[in-house]
């Protein structure tokens, strides 16, 4: 579905991405791994297309993405979220979810002046898909809340659940438990695993805690120092000594 | 008043809404106060005339956004200010069609279907009008998707983007917009004073323009009426109380910078902030916003 050949990036005289190839089939939770540092987030950012790569190639779907503008990318039904979480702080939690499908009848120019009721209509359906999400979240109580006055973990919840109203093909997720307690992470996990299953999402996701990929991920990509060091089952990943190496260093 | 609410409600869709500084507003005033006022001098109908007005001031509104896609906070506004800059130039220098610092005098008063707007009532009255129309068009854009797009602009341009919205459209489409409104506001500024020269549009009237919607309360159309009608007041009252002019001046000055500072510690979000959408409500009424 997703396939990356050769990608590269450089920053100056850093090789932040080196040569990186990788494949994402239809219908899976994928994981991408490595130290701080390691060009985890600047290969999704080369992905999604909000960096341009120096070389390599990019296919979504069968079609060359590589340098698209990131809107153009979104709308072929790969979305983002972010690892420094990015909601709408000043929109109440509704709005925050009603804005993100991209079939929104009323963001043209046109729209609100002569299309009132067709515009009415969309938007009692997306509320009413909103808040059917809300409700599979447990975030119901505070769909009229502000952004910005929820607790960081839902925070993070929030910004996933407005990545799924854009009905997506594959969800790209940076961190998705950053900083976020247990529970949090557990009601993630349970959360994307029913995702996957019932909307038939595939995933991608950049994780730090082992443990969290170790359980969710089916395949594992490593990559450290930009390069790609590693790939397979979360069994293989863990007991491969270059994987080891990199993250508790050598044994000298 | 009703002037400057028209003007500022445009200036609301860029600032309020999209969360853009725009210093360019006296730019887009004076393109529409100008291209009225000669349209009407060569005799073009009055109500073609001010759309006209707001019109080309879209029209530099629109090259605007295209130049400053890139740009945000402070570069902008840099950007807007060097844009109002010019084309203030371009009112003294070209004197062939503005006639330069000796301005445009004896500007007709509006005329609509035979019938000349000449007593100050009857003025008010096509202006509230004028002002209703305004309100409306806005309020329907504001309330709709569109609106909540621009805010999403404002919230997080990069999460806006990766949902799929094409932010450089959306925020042209805003800042031409906001131009539109601040041309015709020009033109009905024009109409009303009848003479207008390059120093009507300088820095210190957007300074006026922004103060007003700040303290209004940004992202609220009411709250922009509510801030134009409340600095008008301030700024004629001494004329009323007797006081001299120079002391009336520097009243004014300081009673502008207090109101500011004491709304920014007070109320941040201006008089009237911004209205929330409620779930209950939105879904009996599909999509109505009232004030939180």
């Amino acid at each position: 579905m997703l396939e990356t050949k050769g990608i590269e990036k450089n920053f100056g005289g850093l090789k932040a991405v080196d040569n990186v190839s990788i494949k994402v089939k239809e219908g899976t939770i994928m994981g991408l791994i490595g130290p701080n540092g390691a060009g985890k987030t600047t290969f999704f950012n080369l992905i999604t297309g909000f960096l341009g790569a120096d070389s390599g190639e990019i296919k979504f779907k069968g079609k060359d993405i590589t340098n698209l503008k990131p809107y153009l990318i979104s709308r072929l039904g790969m979305v983002r979220t972010f690892q420094q979480t990015r909601i709408f702080p000043e929109m109440t939690v509704l709005e925050n979810l009603i804005v993100a499908p991209q079939d929104n009848v009323g963001e043209g120019f046109f729209d609100p002046i002569f299309f009132r009721k067709a515009l009415k209509d969309d938007q009692k359906e997306k509320i009413s898909i909103a808040v059917a999400i809300l409700k599979d979240m447990g975030l119901s109580d505070q769909k009229d809340e502000y952004a910005k006055n929820l607790p960081y973990g839902e925070q993070k919840r929030l910004e996933l659940m407005r990545a799924v109203m854009t009905s997506p093909d594959i969800l790209l997720l940076d961190e998705p438990t950053a900083g976020v307690s247990q529970d949090y992470t557990d009601n993630m996990k349970t959360y994307i695993k029913k995702l996957k299953n019932e909307r038939g999402i595939t995933f991608f996701i950049i994780e730090h805690k082992m443990s969290f990929l170790m359980e969710l991920a089916e395949y594992l990509y490593v990559i450290d120092h930009g390069k790609l060091i590693a790939s397979g089952t979360p069994e293989e990943i863990q007991n491969n000594p270059k994987v080891i190496n990199a993250y508790l260093g050598s044994e000298g | 008043m009703i002037i400057y609410s028209i003007t500022c409600i445009g200036l609301n869709i860029v600032v309020g809404y999209t969360g853009f500084f725009s210093f360019a507003r006296a730019a887009f005033f004076g393109i529409g106060a100008y291209t009225s006022a000669l349209l009407v001098m060569s005799g073009v109908p009055f109500l073609i005339a001010i759309i006209a007005g707001g019109i080309l001031a879209a029209i530099f509104g629109w090259i605007l956004g295209l130049i400053t896609v890139e740009m945000t906070g402070d570069y902008f506004a840099l950007a807007t200010f060097a844009f109002a800059e010019m084309t203030r130039q371009v009112f003294i220098n070209w004197t062939g069609l503005t006639r330069g610092p000796l301005g445009l005098p004896g500007i007709p008063r509006p005329e609509i279907f035979g019938f000349r707007f000449s007593t100050n009532q009857a003025y008010l009255f096509l202006y509230i009008i004028l002002l209703i129309l305004v309100l409306i068009i806005t309020e329907m854009y504001v309330k709709s998707p569109f609106g909540r797009l621009l805010k999403t602009i404002r919230e997080d341009e990069t999460a806006a983007q990766s949902l799929g919205k094409n932010i450089a459209k959306t925020k042209n489409i805003s800042i031409a917009m906001g131009a539109f409104f601040g041309g015709v506001g020009g033109a009905l500024y024009a109409h009303y004073i009848t003479y207008i020269d390059p120093s009507a549009f300088v820095l210190h009237i957007t300074i006026f323009f922004l103060i007003i919607v700040i303290a209004g309360g940004m992202g609220n159309n009411y709250g922009t009426i509510l801030g134009a009608v409340m600095l008008v007041l301030v700024r004629e009252l001494p004329r009323y109380l007797g006081l001299s002019p120079a002391f009336a001046a520097s009243l004014q000055q300081m009673v502008y910078s207090s109101i500011l500072v004491i709304l920014m510690l007070v109320r941040p979000r201006g008089l009237l902030g911004e209205r929330k959408l409620l779930s209950e409500q939105s879904s009996e009424e599909g999509g109505q916003i009232r004030n939180a």
